[in-house]
């Protein structure tokens, strides 16, 4: 009996679902999504290619390419955790659609050329 | 006598993950069983030998997709034990809240399948519905539904600010109510009552002596309860363990949803009783433990009690043993299968609430040829 009752209450209830296609999903504050990076603040000190745990990230120093595979990071935010710089250089946002139809797609290289002078000075801080 | 066997599994609409189960029917009872295993192993034991500690903890949060948390939590206690580090007194609650947030959704969760297998897909609905409450609050804490990466040696890695305690005693209260509701259900209902009494009976002397754990041993009448033994801040916090005497699937229903009712008390306790101060003691990066140091660590995971077994080698494990709760489940779930009805399996495998893949960490290899554990190798081990 005491499903009957619970069924009819929900026949004038809204439903509990979400518009999530036609309407943008709903995250809370603090969601682990997809990792991206700042050139303007990194020191290049591999901290974040070290500690990953999937191994996802690869830096080349003297080529300046910092890059990551999405297919393989596990979201953990450890890369973020780790990084020194203030801002951190490696955040996580809270972009959650990732789905492409190629997986070279899931592979983001930030390839511009980051300033000499900066990289230095900001190490020495 | 016949000997006509009936291949339950691995690909069955009654199991989401793949156990192969062969039954020796006579007509529609079961007079005897036979496992085999191995279907999803994945090899997790020896990679965690090949990396360093910390990586590890997110590794062996992906052994098990349900009790991920309780996994990270035997590991780091093990890392702490090992290297002597002192976890911070409010990350000590933070585990605990999350510890029980997960028990709630793992719980929730197993009593919604079991319903489904008892064909009552209505209950299945709603307590799936209930049951986000609690995926957005580990989603709120975490920032993950299910790997939650809150652990680390000395501590956890994210805060439960006062904004955030307030959601979840808002969200808590709110669920409690439906408990309530499904505890009333599974008491009172003729149709689950009529399903579950007297099927799959484990006896109290058979739980002893085939090692049951976790809510399928309380429900046959042992209170036995890890955290009891006061790990973490379970000392420090007053809560109650469930136990009943139905020995039948039946008691092992109401024992999680009795359960689920004592975690959330156990939830306001530990947010009640936190101190204030930092979560974590910070330990570097990489840890280096004195070669052949060895520990064993425990905790009480949604399904039973979790064993870690850890042996240094500098910078990463030795060895790391880990014997999961469903493995010791196993053969009281063959003994609860004999003299059942072929109709009544899939409702005692969903009651024992089995986690294949955490279970499939085995495969013997013996002179080069692989060979699948069965049922004997169980009782050897």
């Amino acid at each position: 009996m005491g499903v009957a009752i619970e069924v009819l209450k929900r026949l004038v209830s809204r439903p509990v679902t979400t518009k999530y296609p036609d309407a943008p999903p709903e995250t809370p504050e603090g969601l682990r999504g997809k990792v991206e990076w700042n050139r303007e603040t990194c020191i290049w000190c591999k901290m974040c290619e070290m500690n990953c745990p999937a191994n996802a990230i690869s830096i080349d120093k003297e080529k300046k390419i910092w890059s990551i595979d999405t297919a393989k990071c596990i979201f953990c935010g450890r890369c973020n955790e780790v990084c020194p710089t203030k801002p951190k250089s490696v955040y996580l946002t809270k972009k959650i659609e990732l789905a492409t139809e190629r997986k070279e797609n899931l592979r983001d290289v930030y390839e511009e050329h980051h300033s000499q002078e900066k990289g230095q000075k900001e190490q020495k801080t | 006598m016949s000997d006509f066997c009936l291949p339950f599994g691995p690909q069955h609409p009654a199991l989401v993950e793949p156990l192969h189960l062969k039954l020796v029917v006579e007509g529609e009872k079961v007079v005897d069983y036979e496992f085999k295993f191995g279907y999803s192993h994945r090899g997790i034991e020896k990679s965690l030998e090949k990396r360093q500690w910390i990586k590890d903890i997110f590794l062996a949060e992906r052994i098990c997709g349900i009790c991920s948390h309780s996994h990270t939590l035997a590991f780091t206690r093990g890392i702490e034990a090992l290297a002597d580090i002192q976890v911070a007194e409010r990350a000590e609650y933070i585990r605990v809240v999350m510890a029980e947030l997960e028990r709630l959704h793992s719980h929730t969760l197993n009593l919604a399948v079991s319903f489904h297998e008892i064909g009552f897909a209505t209950v299945f609905q709603y307590m799936f519905r209930d049951r986000e409450l609690v995926m957005e609050l580990l989603e709120m804490v975490s920032g993950n539904r299910v790997n939650y990466g809150m652990n680390l040696p000395g501590g956890v890695r994210r805060d439960i600010e006062p904004s955030k305690i307030k959601e979840i005693l808002e969200k808590l209260a709110k669920l409690e109510g439906r408990i309530d509701y499904y505890t009333k259900l599974i008491e009172k209902d003729n149709l689950v009552r009529k399903r579950t009494e007297s099927t799959g009976m484990l006896s109290k002397k058979k739980a002893i002596e085939l090692g049951a754990t976790g809510p399928v041993k309380r429900a046959s009448g042992i209170s036995e309860d890890f955290r009891k033994a006061g790990y973490g801040a379970y000392g420090k916090i007053s809560f109650y363990t469930v136990t009943e005497k139905g020995c039948d699937v039946h008691s092992r229903f109401l024992v999680r949803i009795r359960e689920c009712a004592a975690a959330i008390n156990l939830i306001r306790e530990a947010i009640k009783d936190m101190p204030s101060g930092p979560i974590i003691n910070k330990t570097p990066p990489v840890i280096n433990i004195e070669k052949g140091k060895e520990t064993v660590s425990r905790v009480e995971a949604q399904r039973g009690e979790l064993i870690y077994y850890m042996r240094s080698d500098g910078l990463t494990p030795y060895r790391v043993k880990i014997k999961t709760p469903t493995y010791a489940n196993y053969l009281p779930l063959g003994e609860c299968l004999k003299e059942s009805l072929i109709s009544d399996v899939p409702v005692i495998v969903a009651s024992m609430d089995p986690c294949i893949t955490c279970a499939d960490r085995v495969t013997v290899v013996r002179n080069g040829k692989e060979t699948i554990v069965r049922k004997d190798d169980l009782k050897k081990m």
